[in-house]
């Protein structure tokens, strides 16, 4: 088996990737409670919403990447 | 454990120390501890009337308890006896149940036979001197019915009656519920009893067949009504503090099991209140998806009296990412080609509920003998307690005679597709009688 070699660039990405997805979940919940006029401790207690959503967000996101990428191979 | 929940422990606890429990639920007295020490060491001798499957489940349970001790066992069809006989080998064997009240050491009889057998039962056994406990419903007709309230207050012994869940913790404690006002006005009762099974027995040969499924029939017994709904219309006159409806009305019908049989195999019937709440019973026997139900509607709240949990009226709070995700659910999943805007399903109550007791015990409704935890084992001992002492325990006649009242009104409603009134007290019974 080979080597897989994960360069530095990779990560940086992958990291704001997921910094972006949960940055963009945790709006979604900010923008949650002012339009349903809910708790501002909702930022923290729906924190496990805001995890599962990011998550979400970031395997798209991979998903969508992944088709881009198999297309370019072609 | 939250402020309305508590064990069977704390219940007989509470019990002792005079709550609001014994105000309302005066035949629990028996149950104090403080009772419990006073017959100790004491037992009550009984005799089993009828040792099919209800009465060896009472007997399994009088076997274990200290209270009692069984020297009789009676029935006319031979395997039952045997059976029970097996059980508790010590106890006399009787063919006729007249020979078994006739023998001195026997204080008090459980009389667990088909439905038209109670009430000649009953009258022979009080007039015998014996204390009597007999199975729900007491009678197979008001007239019966009347007989034996007769019978019970010309003398001086006790009659009890296995409406099991007025010595449920479970019930008892969704009652001091009801009563102390948590669930607000009472505005709705609603019961169901969903089952699929054909309610039959194996029968050894033919002739055994009305003996053996006397249930089915007209004869011995009326059905899903003083089968099973005589049960749940307790709960009713219950939670309405004693008052009961003023007329039934209802329909039903033989739709499925088609064997020959002549009770229905589907029923619904409605009662109303003076105050113009609906009590509502439906059986079907052909289905159990939804099992049992037994539910008090408050303006302020709900209860389940079959899972033991109380519901609150008040909006849930929920947060504003969770309403955004259930929004696009409902959009996903909703047909709007069928009706559109107009027309959306109102959603249920979110509110997860306050679970009031503990080891909540439920069953799959196949078993037509008894469950476990559901109050039979205290009503027993209560009884035992009953004899031992001669002392009747408060309001439980009239209790199970207004349920087995409001039982066969309902039969006759849905019998005769027609509104039926109720008496305003069982003394009027003799004008329902034909």
């Amino acid at each position: 088996m080979k080597d897989t070699l994960i360069t530095a660039q990779r990560k940086k990405t992958e990291l704001i990737t997921a910094g972006v997805c949960f940055l963009l979940a945790f709006l979604l919940n900010v923008g949650c409670i002012l339009y349903y006029k809910t708790p501002f401790s909702d930022i923290f207690s729906q924190i496990g919403y805001v995890t599962v959503i990011a998550v979400a967000l970031y395997l798209i996101w991979t998903g969508i990447r992944l088709i881009i990428w198999l297309f370019r191979k072609k | 454990m939250n402020d309305h929940t508590m064990t069977r422990k704390d219940f007989l606890s509470s019990l002792a120390i005079g709550g609001t429990g014994l105000a309302l639920f005066p035949w629990l007295a028996s149950c104090t501890p403080e009772a419990r020490k006073q017959t100790a060491g004491q037992k009550a001798r009984l005799g089993i009337i009828g040792t099919g499957s209800r009465g060896r489940f009472h007997l399994a349970n009088l076997l274990v308890d200290p209270a009692a001790e069984v020297v009789a066992l009676c029935d006319d069809y031979e395997p039952h006896l045997d059976e029970a006989a097996a059980m508790c080998p010590g106890a006399k064997r009787y063919a006729d149940y007249r020979k078994l009240l006739e023998d001195k050491e026997v204080e008090g009889v459980l009389i667990c036979t088909p439905l038209s057998f109670h009430a000649r039962m009953t009258v022979d056994a009080l007039s015998a001197g014996k204390h009597v406990f007999c199975e729900k419903a007491m009678a197979h007709s008001p007239e019966e019915l009347r007989s034996m309230l007769d019978a019970w207050k010309a003398g001086n012994r006790v009659l009890m009656v296995g409406q099991q869940r007025l010595y449920d913790p479970k019930y008892v404690r969704a009652m001091e519920l009801v009563h102390g006002g948590a669930i607000g006005q009472v505005v709705g009762i609603r019961n169901y009893w969903y089952r699929n099974n054909d309610w039959r027995r194996e029968v050894p040969s033919p002739e055994l067949e009305r003996r053996i499924n006397w249930r089915l029939y007209d004869a011995y017994s009326r059905g899903l009504m003083t089968e099973l709904a005589c049960h749940q219309l307790q709960n009713g006159s219950w939670a309405m503090g004693g008052i009961q409806p003023s007329f039934v009305t209802g329909t039903g019908s033989i739709q499925f099991w088609k064997d020959g049989r002549e009770v229905f195999d589907s029923v619904a019937a409605i009662y109303q209140y003076p105050n113009g709440v609906h009590m509502t019973f439906e059986s079907i026997i052909s289905n159990k998806h939804y099992g049992m139900g037994e539910q008090i509607l408050g303006s302020e709240g709900t209860i389940d009296l079959v899972r033991g949990i109380m519901y609150s009226e008040a909006a849930v709070r929920r947060s504003g990412i969770r309403q955004l995700l259930d929004q696009i659910e409902q959009g996903v999943l909703s047909n709007s080609a069928f009706a559109g805007t107009s027309w959306a399903t109102e959603e249920e109550s979110h509110d997860k509920g306050i679970r009031f007791v503990d080891n909540v015990t439920v069953n799959d409704g196949a078993s037509s003998v008894g469950a476990s935890g559901d109050g039979s084992v205290e009503l027993m001992h209560a009884f035992c307690q009953a004899v031992i002492t001669g002392v009747q325990p408060d309001r439980i006649v009239e209790e199970a005679a207004w349920s087995t009242l409001l039982a066969l009104l309902g039969d006759r409603a849905t019998r005769e597709g027609r509104r039926i009134d109720i008496p305003a007290s069982l003394s009027d019974l003799p004008s329902y009688c034909i």
